[in-house]
């Protein structure tokens, strides 16, 4: 019972990255994943260059092939989201932005994912994971 | 049939932002289904949901963390469709400065089909708050239907790291670790029972803030067609009976319509016993009613379309209200023998 990490599903290195949509190349998922978690590089007072305005927005779009490869299906995903430092409760600044969705069950299944930026460039880092969570 | 839950689609975003998208799925038709949503932001805001051919609506929610100045909100959202769409469902919060958003879609079969986009499912609810607490117990007004009716619990938490425990006879939606976000610290789950009960509780292993909804969930009627009453015993209709078309009450022993019986078609009434109207009975015995043999039967509300009746053998038929369309009654149909008739008003 817990949250298993399996392996790193991909990353993408910082960098500075235009205004448009970029669509990761197709990656394989594995068979025991049940989610997939994405950390995103959020600005803080140690790391003031990314993501730094509110006005550069990322919206993050996951999907699902249960067909291998030939049609995708959405695996949810957030829209337009803002930079600059956000705190947590606790008046902490948040180092990473995350999201985590459930993966529809079978073998042979496919992930990508699309990043579209708008008011960037967006500097940042992305790194993707696959869990089991019991 | 009755009432079972699935969990369609899960998941979390501590990325900040007013919109979200879960996962593609897939509803049924006339299927309802519930969102679990928690948003944690500046001040509390409204939850609402798009997609999937659905209309999506709030039926409760509960503001938190802390309970004085909230800034967390949980909230169930409730969608039936006769043509639903596979696809993602995007959740929105509204105002701005939400800082996450964490949810749960459900499927919730077996239930009640009335009502527009499926609220005729939903009973009723009641929330629970505290800044400090291990289990939260929002307590339910009597169930409508204590047999059948389903009893539904959210929770959410203002932490992460542990892991929730369901109430006895409860079974949880998802996981135990729940679904956890760990950047603003949050975690939501839920749980379910069938037949419900009104003290549900949900526990989480540790004091914390913590806030739950409970709702009753109507089940799907199981008597529109045909009832069968017991051979001795009481039948008792405590709410509304709106499509009984056929009915035969107990040999000996007493029925009673608390409610309105706006289509009771046909019905067999007790040899020995009472038989006890206690609201509107519009249509019924249009087709076919026996009163008992010895014993009363009783219209407390009005009966205006009475087409054919038969008096007890020996006892009582009292119509407390008015009756204005008795004409079968009064003619050929109409026979007393040993018993009375009383027209109260």
């Amino acid at each position: 019972m817990g949250i298993t990490v399996l392996s790193t599903a991909a990353a993408i290195p910082l960098g500075n990255y235009p205004n448009g949509s970029f669509t990761s190349p197709v990656v394989d998922i594995p068979d025991a994943a049940t989610d997939v978690e994405f950390d995103i590089a959020a600005c803080t007072s140690a790391q003031p260059t990314i993501w730094p305005n509110s006005t550069t927005t990322l919206t993050l779009e996951t999907e699902f092939s249960l067909d291998g490869g030939a049609s995708f299906i959405s695996g949810g995903g957030f829209n337009n989201a803002p930079g600059g430092v956000h705190k947590n409760k606790l008046g902490q600044e948040i180092p990473i932005d995350t999201f985590t969705t459930s993966i529809p069950s079978g073998s042979g299944r496919k992930a990508r994912a699309t990043f579209t930026i708008a008011g960037g460039p967006l500097r940042s880092s992305c790194s993707a994971k696959w869990l089991q969570i019991t | 049939m009755a009432i079972a839950f699935t969990l369609k689609t899960h998941g979390t975003s501590g990325t900040a932002g007013q919109s979200y998208n879960t996962a593609s799925w897939t509803p049924s038709a006339n299927t309802l289904y519930l969102i679990v949503m928690s948003a944690y932001g500046a001040t509390p805001n409204t939850h609402s949901a798009s997609g999937n051919g659905l209309t999506w609506h709030s039926y409760a929610n509960v503001d938190f963390e802390s309970v004085a100045s909230p800034i967390h909100r949980l909230s169930i959202l409730y969608s039936m469709g006769a043509s639903p769409s596979a696809g993602a469902t995007t959740l929105s919060i509204g105002g701005s400065g939400n800082l996450d958003c964490l949810w749960q879609v459900i499927e919730v079969t077996g239930t009640d089909t009335t009502g527009v986009d499926g609220a005729g499912a939903l009973v009723q609810s009641n929330t629970a708050k505290s800044d400090s607490a291990a289990s939260s117990s929002p307590t339910l007004s009597a169930l409508g239907d204590a047999a059948n009716n389903a009893v539904f619990q959210a929770a959410s938490v203002g932490t992460t790291g542990g892991s929730w425990t369901a109430g006895t006879g409860y079974t949880l939606v998802g996981v135990s670790g729940g679904e956890s976000e760990g950047t603003q610290g949050e975690n939501i789950n839920s749980q379910y029972k069938v037949p419900g009960t009104t003290t549900p509780s949900i526990s989480w292993n540790g004091t914390v803030t913590l806030a739950s909804i409970a709702i009753e969930i109507k089940a799907a009627s199981s008597g529109t067609t045909t009832t069968l009453a017991p051979t001795v015993g009481a039948v008792s209709y405590s709410g509304n009976a709106s499509s009984l078309s056929f009915a035969l009450a107990p040999s000996v022993g007493a029925v009673t319509y608390a409610g309105n019986t706006p289509a009771l078609a046909k019905m067999l009434s007790p040899s020995s016993g009472s038989v006890t109207y206690d609201g509107y009975a519009p249509n019924v015995m249009n087709s076919f009613v026996l009163v008992p043999s010895t014993g009363s039967m009783t219209f407390s509300g009005e009966a205006p379309a009475l087409t054919f009746d038969l008096l007890p053998t020996e006892g009582m038929l009292i119509y407390g209200g008015n009756a204005p369309s008795l004409g079968g009654l009064a003619t050929s149909h109409y026979v007393r023998r040993h018993g009375r008739c009383y027209f109260q008003s």
